[in-house]
């Protein structure tokens, strides 16, 4: 809501400057947003008059003006407006004068003459758009007055931010009555909505057929109106400051009520009317043009204000296009009525219509200001462009029309919500200053709120305005005391700030990347996953739920490579999400993307760029935390190498998949050799709590084997077969050398183990460990033909 | 006798000292006391003397071999410090030249202002909660006190799904999922990802949120007060930051209050809050006339703003290395 301040100091005018006045809005819960002066940097523009016109010699569309600003003399300026003519009143900005830009006036020689000063449009003078012609005063403006005074320009507009529940403040009455509460100021007295009596007998019926949706509309015919009359600058000026632009009398007086007092208005051409308005729902079949050129289908969905032969307007969005007023107007129909909020506001929703009329409907207009606005309204009009009104018409459905419930306030409710003692007095007081009916009762107050406080229903809705009018600020300020229970901390979790502080400090950074992917991505990266698509996207390529960390990883990684970065790892944890039947499944995953070198280019030895095995190992890095015992399988997946793809298995369950990009999505996203993996969180999340084992107090003897087994035959194969074998002496494990190629068959690889023996009960000698070896290598042979190298 | 033992004593010291390695030193040891040495011919010499001179030859000699024995020892120590000293020489290292392995990564600066604002809260038994981020309509909207027609929806921008379901537009949702799980007392946080259907230079379609709720029996909005202004001393790490409460609207609490604090250029809005409205509590299967509770919630992307001078939101999700590494 904007509003010039002046406008608002005429209902309230609290001793406080525009500073103050500001920050008190502000704390009262009406949020500014914006303070800006109307007439921004103006200084010494007067008005003057023009009082000789000639030709530019050296120019055609130039004049020279002799210009009286009250003094003795004349001034000569150069002038190009079209508009320009002796005996005009207009703007004059004299050598030294500054504009609404800030601009400084100079004594200047254009086409080769003198110009004294410069005379002003709308535009430089910051009073609108229109550069047409110069600004056009009135012929009684008072010679050599400064243009700020006599525009009341010395005025600021603010802006207030306004919540929803505050549709009492869409306009300068309900401003004023924040005011006044604020700075315990009286509203200042007014005639403004005194009855005007009627001099015509002409009505129009008016039928409530939707009585629920619309309990209360008030019309009155006005004949006879000068279409040629002008609306006057104080109220243009008003409208303007309020971010309203004037049309015509009719129209801006309707704006000018709906912004003083908050009730919407709407004026029809009533020759262009079929005797009575009903206000009814739509039928089908039935259509409408708008105001605005919007051809809208009827329902009964839709409530509309109708003649006896058609709907002529869109109930409290919009006017239809064919009753509306022209510059022709001179009998006119004023509608001033209220409708139910939930009806205007989902129309407006549906037709994509936001008007000044559907936002305050919407928000609630009081249910007792129609017949006031229509009385204002009435008299606004016939004094600017004459006209003779009817009587007012008011078709009321009493049992629809809503009711102002008394709601009960206890003061311990007070004090315990808001944790204060707040005298009982100063709630009374400040509740009655908010226009509130107070009753005292037993333990508290019945409240009574005004008809302007439709958000009024509830004990705390008295309890919020009691702390709002208090200030947040005059409020105290405690810690709670706690009980020192400790909640159970699960040992076995482990926490996913310690996963991600495992991936940082193995060379990863973390992204952040959107969980809505490009689809043809994704379809390209995991096609067997059944992903979700958005309504409503904020662009094409952000369409599809992610069913994968990958898309954003590898979208990240692409965006890292286009700008110069030879090494990238990063990792992300978050949600993904996918379609199973009617359900939607969303775990949350840790994946991973690395390219590049496998560690800084350094200066010792040379680079080797990140694989598999590397990247396997981060992986284990994750598994180890949790404890749980994890196995790598060989898979495939349509976005990876299918030599080059492990399945991550744990407990008979896959938590995820690690891989190499596959060479040819590698080469088209240009991300060669990139390593990926994604891992389930949860399954990471639980472990295992530490169990001690006693240590062994005899010596461990290790034994290395060179075993030459076919090439098939896996790394975790030979591992299982020795695990197996019995030998329960077998401390330990480890493969150190993997080799092919020349002294080994083609199809066979070598394969170097390092077993360590230990016994927990007596040191073991030669003949212990050549049998353990028998055991092991009879295994190895008879399970997997795998014989020791000769 | 005595003479000739003089004369390779003195050899032996010419030897010792014209010696210029430690095998060099040790071939003049062999010349001298090895088997066929100067000094073990001698000693095989005295054996023909006559019987009582054999005494005083034999002291002599002994003198001499212990007189060449301390020559070489000197020498051999001499030479060993040399050679020690020449090769520590021949190792000295660049130390400025960069160490070897893994470089370092870095939290997200989101993810780096989320967990500490986390363990603010955990210090006092805050406990983090997490929840779904596609949501239904109930939990996002209904549930919070703001129904289908409520203007309220249109301050938020929603991204939907063709079944109804939508992308949570706040981090509330997670409230109502724990408020309808478990009785009072509460003490809990939910941080996450949030969904708007808004993109220009000060929104992204995503963000986080970092959701709070206590409720109890004796929940006020001075506790709100007080436990809100201490969070933001202490993230800020600035005891006399100027905070500033000022009357709001949210559906879902009552009174609401939107928390600014004072930056450099006025006042910025950095949590949304209230007393939980008793219709919400309702909804939950909460006694509201027993309990009472506050809720707030924060735009972690700003904060992090706030906290490392970053000026422009998008730059978050870019995920440019070079932003990251800034915050490593």
């Amino acid at each position: 809501m904007k509003f010039n301040e002046r406008w608002v100091r005429e209902w309230a005018d609290p001793p406080i400057d525009t500073d103050e006045l500001v920050e008190r809005l502000t704390a009262a819960g009406l949020e500014v947003e914006s303070v800006a002066p109307v007439a921004g940097p103006l200084r010494h523009v007067t008005v003057a008059e023009i009082v000789r016109v000639t030709p530019h010699p050296g120019a055609d569309r130039l004049t020279l003006c002799e210009v009286n600003d009250g003094g003795a003399g004349t001034y000569r300026v150069v002038c190009g407006a079209p508009n320009v003519r002796p005996g005009m009143r207009s703007a004059y900005a004299r050598v030294g004068a500054r504009l609404a830009d800030g601009s400084k006036i100079r004594r200047s020689r254009i086409r080769g003459e003198v110009s004294q000063g410069m005379l002003c449009s709308e535009r430089e003078l910051g009073l609108g758009e229109d550069t047409d012609g110069i600004l056009e005063l009135e012929a009684d403006a008072p010679l050599g007055m400064d243009l700020v005074e006599w525009l009341d320009l010395d005025d600021v507009v603010i802006e207030v931010g306004l919540t929803p529940n505050r549709g009492d403040c869409l306009c300068i009455a309900g401003i004023a009555r924040e005011v006044a509460v604020a700075s315990r100021v009286a509203m200042r007295p007014h005639e403004r909505s005194a009855a005007v009596a009627p001099r015509i007998d002409d009505v129009l019926s008016v039928a409530l057929d939707a009585p629920r949706r619309c309990p209360r509309y008030v019309g009155r015919i006005v004949r006879g109106i000068d279409p040629a009359a002008r609306t006057p600058r104080w109220m243009t000026e008003r409208l303007r400051r309020c971010g309203v632009r004037p049309l015509s009398p009719v129209v801006d007086v309707t704006n000018y009520v709906m912004l003083e007092l908050g009730q919407p208005m709407h004026a029809f051409d009533c020759a262009r009317l079929d005797s009575g308005i009903r206000v009814r729902n739509g039928r089908e079949g039935e259509r409408l043009t708008l105001l605005d050129g919007t051809v809208v289908e009827l329902d009964d969905d839709t409530l509309v204000i109708a003649d006896e032969s058609r709907p002529v307007a869109l109930a409290g969005v919009m006017g239809g296009l064919a009753s509306g007023v022209d510059d022709a107007t001179t009998d006119i129909f004023l509608e001033s009525a209220w409708f139910e909020p939930r009806t205007v506001a989902l129309e407006a929703r549906r037709r994509g219509m936001h008007t000044d009329a559907s936002h305050r409907f919407e928000r609630t207009v009081a249910s007792d200001l129609q017949r006031r606005a229509m009385e204002r309204a009435t008299g606004l009009l016939v004094g600017i462009a004459g006209g003779e009104p009817g009587p007012v018409v008011e078709a009321v459905d009493e049992a629809h029309t809503p009711r102002v419930e008394p709601v009960a306030l206890r003061r311990e409710r007070v004090r315990r919500v808001l944790g204060a003692e707040i005298p009982a007095r100063d709630v009374a007081d400040i509740l009655i200053r908010l226009g509130m009916q107070v009753d005292e009762t037993r333990d508290g107050w019945t409240v009574t709120p005004p008809p302007h406080r439709p958000d009024i229903g509830i004990e705390v809705d008295l309890i919020e305005e009691v702390a709002r009018v208090v200030g947040f600020a005059n409020l105290p300020e405690t810690l709670p005391a706690a009980d020192l229970g400790i909640s159970p901390q699960a040992e076995r979790n482990v926490d996913p700030e310690r996963i991600r502080a495992r991936l940082v400090d193995r060379g990863y950074h973390e992204a952040v990347t959107y969980s809505f992917v490009d689809a043809a991505l994704q379809a390209r990266i995991a096609p067997a996953l059944e992903s979700v698509a958005l309504t409503n996207p904020i662009a094409s390529d952000m369409g599809a739920m992610r069913t994968t960390l990958w898309p954003g990883l590898v979208g990240a990684a692409i965006y890292n490579v286009n700008r110069q970065q030879s090494r990238v790892r990063l990792f992300e944890t978050g949600l993904v999400f996918m379609a199973e039947g009617d359900r939607i499944h969303q775990p949350k995953m840790v994946g991973g993307i690395a390219i590049g070198y496998v560690v800084p280019e350094q200066w010792a030895h040379p680079s080797r760029m990140v694989d598999f095995y590397d990247v396997k190992g981060d992986v284990e890095s994750l598994l180890v935390l949790s404890g749980r015992e994890a196995g790598f399988i060989a898979d495939t997946h349509p976005a990876l190498h299918p030599g080059q793809t492990a399945s991550i298995v744990c407990s008979g369950e896959r938590i995820g998949t690690l891989g190499t990009l596959h060479p040819r999505l590698a080469s088209e996203l240009k991300l060669p050799g990139a390593v990926l993996f994604e891992l389930r969180l949860d399954a990471i999340s639980t472990g295992t709590v530490p169990k001690f084992n006693a240590l062994s107090r005899f010596p461990a003897v290790r034994r290395d084997l060179s075993l030459v087994a076919p090439e098939a035959i896996s790394a975790s194969a030979v591992r299982e077969c020795i695990e197996q074998a019995g030998v329960d002496v077998l401390e330990n494990l480890e493969l150190f050398d993997v080799y092919v190629g020349e002294g080994i068959d083609s199809g066979m690889k070598s394969v170097s183990l390092a077993l360590t023996f230990q016994s927990r009960s007596r040191t073991l000698g030669d003949t212990d460990i050549n049998a353990a070896l028998r055991v092991i290598l009879d295994s190895l042979a008879e399970r997997l033909g795998i014989a020791l190298r000769e | 006798m005595s003479d000739r033992v003089d004369d390779i004593v003195r050899d032996a010291q010419a030897a010792i000292a014209s010696a210029q390695t430690l095998d060099e030193l040790d071939e003049v040891r062999v010349q001298f006391l090895g088997r066929q040495g100067r000094i073990t011919m001698e000693s095989r010499a005295i054996g023909a003397l006559a019987a009582e001179l054999r005494p005083e030859a034999g002291r002599r000699l002994n003198d001499g071999r212990q007189a060449i024995r301390d020559a070489l020892d000197a020498r051999k120590s001499a030479l060993s410090a040399d050679v020690l000293r020449s090769r520590l020489s021949s190792e000295r290292l660049d130390v400025s030249l960069p160490g070897r392995g893994q470089s370092s990564g870095g939290l997200h600066p989101v993810t780096r202002t989320l967990e500490r604002i986390s363990s603010l809260f955990r210090a006092i038994g805050f406990e983090v909660v997490e929840g779904p981020e596609i949501e239904d309509d109930y939990h996002n909207f209904e549930a919070l006190n703001i129904p289908a027609h409520h203007p309220a929806r249109a301050m938020q921008d929603t991204f939907y799904f063709p079944d109804g379901r939508l992308l949570r537009t706040h981090t509330s949702p997670v409230q109502i999922r724990v408020m309808q799980s478990r009785p009072p007392p509460l003490r809990i946080i939910a941080p996450g990802r949030v969904y708007r259907c808004d993109s220009d230079q000060t929104h992204t379609p995503m963000f986080h949120q970092v959701e709070g709720l206590m409720v109890g029996e004796d929940v006020s909005f001075a506790h709100l007060k007080g436990i809100l202004h201490e969070f933001l001393r202490r993230f800020f790490e600035a005891d006399d930051l100027e905070v500033r409460f000022r009357p709001s609207y949210f559906p879902f609490t009552e009174p609401s209050a939107e928390i600014d604090i004072r930056g450099e250029r006025g006042w910025l809005e950095v949590l949304g809050s209230g007393m939980v409205h008793p219709n919400v509590l309702e909804n939950c299967g909460i006694d509201s006339e027993r309990h009472t509770g506050f809720a707030f919630g924060m735009g972690v992307e700003r904060f992090a703003m706030l906290r490392y001078g970053v000026d422009d939101l998008r730059s978050f999700f870019d995920n440019d290395l070079r932003f990251l590494r800034q915050f490593a």
